[in-house]
């Protein structure tokens, strides 16, 4: 008995290719974003430091990982090419 | 957050957003079972995270909706593209309104009085029975009929209170058909889940001294997701084939188990 293999249909993705390298460049946008927003906190909670709301931590890091988001809804909505 | 920990979280959150049993309300249950320090509901990036990955799964289940939607805006032969817009809109109005002026309070409120919430379990029960014995008619969505929806959303807030069984239960019951009361339901949130995901991102306040682990994040997020898009597909048939009940008998034993224990 032969069995056949229909590979056309063996490696269906729900998304195409060029959407999985959208989703990876949002996925490594937010992770840089949040890996920016960490710490900056001070280790005396008598002792302010003002590096916690320093521009990169309140503007740069959030812009990012809202961007990234942006960027995999966008990767989800692109219409798969066939 | 360990491993495991973030995983169960995230699958507990993915499945709870969409099946009809109230995730506020267990997370209000499972803070009061374990004690306050216990859960990570502070952990303000997994939240974020589980959160964003909820909306994602729904775009994943509707994405060739959104996209008709998105497509059709601008096109002067789909007024009823724009009308949907226009629907989604007004349905998000209630919720906005008591989610930026009144959530504090409620949450105040709930998060100290276990009766109340396995009270509202109980009402989210009753509803879910009601859903089921409605009968599927083919109302259109109108704008007051949105308004009424995004009324139930709001409503909705209060933990206990299922927010897709809420809308789906109010739509059914107006005589919106089954399969139109899931798609404007889950459609609804959308924007509802990701300005309040870029609200907390933005927030200074909040996300000052944050920390961040890589691999807990990356599996709750994937977690939430996973099982989101399994509990959207499987709520979407539910609610079609009339099998909320189930789920109503679920939340009416936990609600009045909740308020009996509470009570005593």
């Amino acid at each position: 008995m032969i069995l056949c293999i229909d590979m056309k249909n063996e490696k269906e993705f729900l998304f195409g290719k060029r959407a999985y390298r959208i989703m990876g460049v949002g996925v490594a946008l937010i992770v840089l974003g949040f890996v920016l927003m960490t710490g900056g906190g001070s280790d005396d909670p008598n002792v302010f430091n003002p590096e916690m709301y320093s521009p990169l931590r309140i503007r740069v890091a959030p812009t990012l990982v809202l961007a990234g988001f942006a960027i995999l809804v966008v990767a989800i909505l692109a219409t798969k090419k066939k | 957050m360990g491993f495991w920990e973030a995983i169960l979280l995230g699958v507990v959150q993915g499945l709870t957003e969409f099946l009809p049993v109230s995730s506020s309300g267990h997370l209000a249950l499972f803070t009061a079972i374990l004690g306050n320090d216990q859960l990570p509901a502070e952990n303000l990036l997994f939240t974020i995270l589980v959160h964003a990955a909820t909306a994602i799964a729904t775009i994943i289940v509707f994405r060739k909706d959104i996209v008709a939607i998105l497509s059709g805006i601008f096109k002067k032969d789909q007024p009823e593209t724009r009308a949907f817009v226009g629907y989604v809109v007004v349905s998000m109005i209630p919720a906005v309104v008591i989610g930026l002026f009144f959530e504090d309070q409620i949450t105040a409120l709930f998060d100290t009085n276990l009766v109340l919430v396995g009270a509202m379990l109980c009402l989210t029960a009753v509803l879910l029975f009601f859903t089921d014995k409605a009968s599927s008619k083919k109302q259109p969505i109108t704008y007051n009929i949105a308004l009424l929806i995004g009324i139930a959303q709001a409503i909705a807030i209060l933990p206990g209170i299922s927010r897709s069984g809420a809308t789906i239960a109010v739509a059914l019951l107006i005589g919106v058909s089954r399969p139109e009361a899931a798609r404007f339901s889950f459609l609804m949130v959308i924007p509802l889940i990701l300005g309040s995901m870029a609200k907390s991102i933005l927030d200074q306040e909040a996300t000052a001294n944050i920390s961040f682990d890589l691999l807990p994040m990356s599996v709750g997020f994937l977690a939430a997701l996973a099982s989101g898009v399994l509990a959207c597909t499987w709520m979407i048939a539910l609610v079609k084939r009339s099998k909320l009940s189930y789920f109503a008998i679920y939340c009416l034993i936990v609600g009045i188990t909740a308020s009996v224990v509470a009570w005593i």
